[in-house]
């Protein structure tokens, strides 16, 4: 196929809840909408780099709220995604604690309706923070728990991706992985405390 | 909680995920609050698992939408040119024959390859997706590190096939990088998605006329000139009609 996916606001819904196609999907909001917002980051000080990080951010909690049913159309997805990015950069601002953005971040801030908005930044810096918690694990076992949890592959289909003997040593690596998670997770409990309302 | 309740519960708990209902479970989670907690960090890790797999998926659509800006922007400029350089073409036929002749037996698809072939520049940004090694060997222009890196990539998904193609047309290995690319594009037909559909298509096509495989190229190079949307459009315009009309019928 060599002509892009184009989508209406509505299919492009329906596309992010269809996992075959997600990648499309993905494609197509950055053909769409990457430029205009990060036109708007570079416009409070972010570099262009900072621009597409916060993007890439917004991107992801958009899928995240998408794919939980919580996105009521209420905006068209272009003012969704970067009210989004907006304050994903605002919170940005406010982490590097540069004084000098903060005070004009913060001032254009207050114009945007920003109730659910808020929530979603809250949770996807939660996200970020258990991120940064599975780094921790040694590549192989990323590799692991990505292709078993996030990719759905079967044992069989995981040792065609790996280079483990049987299905069977897959199984015992994939449960140390899994063990050595928890066991990071158990030792970081502000993490488990932030996280509460996301494993409900 | 003994080794082997933990084991018993990861079962229970990705049996749970795919909607497997478990009474012994329910009984387990009643009476040892220790299970409760443990079931508690489960759901956490996978939560944590699917948002950095997600994080990594949007990561390497982004790096597709920089390479195609990438590759977009400079042929603009070469697109200006291009009605010189056919009309220039055509003007010495008529005019020059003798040139022509000389055209003629000094062009082939593979010259037209030489002449035309760009490399592939793969994006540097942040977001460490599965085909790291293969991507970070293929910036620092390995070209047999990409290859190796490729054969324990723990994913054969299409960003890696691709760069593997790329480092195997960088080696001449012309028939490997053939086969590479055409596995792009059939796995992105299966899946009904578009990821690296295009960079493979014009590479694809590069492949076969450095083989010097002009008919295998040229129904690609019809399809990637005949649309405008495509990434590679502009560049494949700029590539002068008689050479590729000489490398057709040759």
């Amino acid at each position: 196929m060599s002509v892009a996916v184009k989508y209406t606001d509505a299919e492009l819904i329906a596309a992010i809840k269809d996992e075959r196609q997600l990648n499309s999907a993905i494609l197509f909001i950055y053909k769409k909408y990457a430029e205009s917002t990060s036109a708007f980051i570079m416009s409070y000080g972010g570099s262009r780099q900072d621009a597409e990080d916060v993007f890439q951010d917004t991107v992801v909690a958009f899928i995240n709220i998408v794919t939980k049913g919580s996105y009521r159309m209420e905006a068209s997805i272009k003012t969704f995604l970067v009210s989004v990015a907006k304050n994903i950069w605002f919170n940005e601002v406010k982490r590097r604690e540069r004084a000098d953005f903060r005070e004009k971040a913060y001032e254009a801030g207050r114009e945007v309706k920003e109730q659910d908005i808020s929530q979603v930044i809250s949770e996807m810096e939660q996200k970020r923070a258990l991120r940064d918690l599975i780094h921790t694990l040694g590549e192989s076992c990323r590799k692991i728990l990505l292709l078993f949890y996030y990719e759905n592959l079967s044992m069989k289909e995981i040792l065609g991706h790996l280079p483990y003997e049987n299905e069977q040593v897959v199984r015992n690596k994939k449960y140390k992985c899994l063990q050595q998670l928890t066991g990071i997770i158990k030792s970081s409990p502000s993490i488990v405390t932030q996280m509460k309302e996301i494993a409900k | 909680m003994s080794p082997n309740q933990e084991t018993s519960l990861i079962d229970h708990f990705d049996n749970h995920l795919k909607g497997i209902a478990s009474p012994e479970l329910e009984q387990l989670l009643a009476q040892d609050p220790e299970a409760v907690q443990e079931w508690a960090r489960l759901q956490l890790a996978v939560e944590g698992i699917k948002e950095l797999g997600l994080y990594e998926q949007v990561g390497a659509v982004r790096r597709t939408w920089q390479q195609q800006q990438e590759t977009a922007t400079p042929s603009i400029v070469r697109r200006l040119s291009h009605g010189y350089f056919r009309a220039a073409a055509v003007i010495a036929i008529v005019a020059f024959s003798g040139i022509a002749v000389y055209k003629y037996t000094t062009t082939s698809a593979a010259g037209v390859y030489a002449e035309n072939y760009i490399s592939f520049q793969s994006g540097t940004q942040r977001g460490t997706g599965m085909a790291d090694d293969v991507r970070q060997a293929y910036q620092e222009k390995n070209w047999a590190g990409v290859i190796e890196a490729f054969k324990h990539a723990a994913v054969h998904n299409n960003e890696n096939l691709f760069l593997t193609g790329m480092a195997n047309l960088e080696l001449k290995r012309y028939a490997e990088a053939a086969v590479l690319f055409q596995q792009v594009i059939d796995n992105n037909a299966k899946a009904h998605d578009t990821l690296f559909e295009e960079d493979a298509e014009y590479y694809l096509a590069m492949t076969q006329l450095a083989a010097n495989h002009a008919k295998e190229a040229m129904p690609l190079i019809d399809r990637i000139k005949a649309d405008p949307h495509h990434a590679y459009h502009d560049q494949v315009k700029k590539i002068p009609s008689i050479d590729l009309w000489i490398a057709r019928h040759k």
